[in-house]
């Protein structure tokens, strides 16, 4: 019930404002044209470094989300509603973390076809592979970065201190994503790439659970 | 008659630098108190301390004999908090901000009510906009009818009257008249002296991390004096 009342919450927020898509995808957007029009790599050049510019670029795009997803809740002190109500916290950890993973992979979706148009991707050719590992990278960024931000967002140097927290705990994540997009783009069978889909699931499921326990210690300041 | 809420040695630190040392009260059921001291003496993190937004280093506080600060969440039921800031999503409509509120405390909306303390607040008519086109003092009375339309036993203000103008605060002597007849207990903090003695039964004086004095029935004067004394 909680759950549902905090992703519905921030979910219309972020349909009434699209504070939060639009930067994501301007952010997004710029990376990859700055990449296709600065750079006369050749197509095997381009193959080589992709999966890591995808990644690399959705790294930077979650942040700023998230940035903008806790920093709605300082305004006005919103957030002290959250805190002050009978409600289990895990809840807020769940529902926040549910409505961030929609939010980075609605802004992932419109900027694909900037990758595939521009940089001349063929992620079209194994569509369920990618679109799996799309998935199963935002929920681990999400479940990950929803903690790291929950705890230090709160913090007058919450801004200082969220890259510096999550930087390093989101660096086997954006590993893995890599290493299985290069294998998807190499045309690898899953059977060759699923370790790092294992690997993402685990950082998922640890951060998922630990969320959920600890959200009501840090989230108090 | 033993006291609806009772906080013990009460202690938190920020950067190592003691700001609750051991704070100590009780409060009765249908009481109204004013918390005052000088500015950065803690009367905020106290407040935040007992409305579960901070958490204490040390002590311990109970309300109807129920331990506050434990890992539970039904104990926060009982009590709502207003603070500086009215607590409110700019980007939310006063409706739907106040429906948000109810739903987190399992609470159903009822538009009647609603309708009645908009009307009794002077919002009646803007409850569809979204808060971020409120002036402070329409926010502040908008939170007011936040606690209004909750059902609750102990209510934690900070400066509520800090953005209203002389009608609003009016208003809010009003409301506290009306909440402590309903037995309901208000703990608040406010710079205006004159309009907080005036709706609270006792003051604490909170000084150099202690409650340092309960003043029954103070006047101003009182008040001023003893801030002096503390200086």
């Amino acid at each position: 019930m909680a759950f549902w009342t905090i992703l519905v919450k921030d979910l219309r927020l972020e349909l009434r404002t699209r504070e939060s898509l639009a930067t994501m995808v301007v952010f997004a957007a710029t990376i990859i044209l700055l990449f296709a029009f600065a750079f006369s790599a050749a197509p095997a050049q381009l193959r080589s470094f992709a999966p890591g510019l995808i990644w690399i670029t959705y790294f930077f795009t979650a942040v700023l989300g998230l940035l903008r997803s806790f920093g709605r809740e300082n305004e006005q002190d919103a957030y002290d509603l959250l805190l002050t109500a009978p409600l289990d916290r895990g809840a807020i950890f769940l529902g926040k973390m549910a409505a961030f993973f929609i939010l980075l992979l609605a802004a992932q979706l419109v900027s694909l076809p900037f990758f595939i148009l521009f940089l001349d991707l063929p992620l079209w050719k194994a569509p369920t592979a990618f679109a799996l590992i799309l998935v199963i990278t935002d929920l681990a960024i999400a479940a990950v970065g929803t903690l790291i931000a929950g705890m230090s967002l709160r913090s007058p140097a919450g801004e200082t201190l969220l890259p510096i927290l999550l930087f390093p705990l989101l660096t086997p994540i954006l590993i893995a994503a890599t290493e299985a997009t290069d294998a998807v783009l190499a045309g690898q069978p899953l059977e060759e790439w699923d370790f790092w889909l294992m690997l993402l699931l685990t950082f998922f499921g640890v951060f998922v659970l630990a969320g959920t326990f600890i959200f009501d210690y840090i989230s108090e300041q | 008659m033993a006291p609806l809420f009772t906080a013990d040695h009460i202690g938190k630190s920020f950067h190592l630098r003691p700001v609750l040392k051991d704070v100590s009260f009780t409060l009765s059921a249908g009481e109204s108190v004013l918390l005052f001291g000088r500015n950065g003496c803690g009367k905020t993190t106290l407040l935040k301390i007992l409305a579960a937004i901070m958490r204490p280093e040390k002590g311990q506080a109970s309300l109807n004999g129920q331990a506050l600060f434990t890992p539970g969440y039904r104990w926060r039921s009982a009590m709502v908090y207003l603070g500086h800031r009215a607590n409110l999503y700019p980007a939310l409509t006063a409706r739907e901000n106040l429906s948000l509120s109810l739903r987190l405390r399992r609470q159903a909306w009822d538009e009647e009510a609603f309708q009645k303390y908009l009307d009794r607040y002077g919002l009646a008519g803007r409850e569809d906009e979204p808060v971020r086109v409120y002036s402070e003092g329409m926010l502040q009375r908008l939170g007011l009818i936040r606690l209004e339309l909750a059902a609750w036993e102990i209510a934690y203000l900070d400066e509520p009257t800090a953005a209203l103008d002389v009608d609003g605060a009016g208003l809010l002597a009003e409301t506290f008249r009306r909440w402590r007849s309903m037995s309901r207990t208000i703990l608040f903090t406010s710079h205006d002296l004159g309009w907080g003695v005036a709706q609270a039964d006792r003051a604490l004086l909170l000084s150099r991390g202690v409650i340092a004095d309960d003043m029954p029935r103070p006047g101003e004067k009182d008040l001023v004096a003893r801030l002096g004394r503390e200086a």
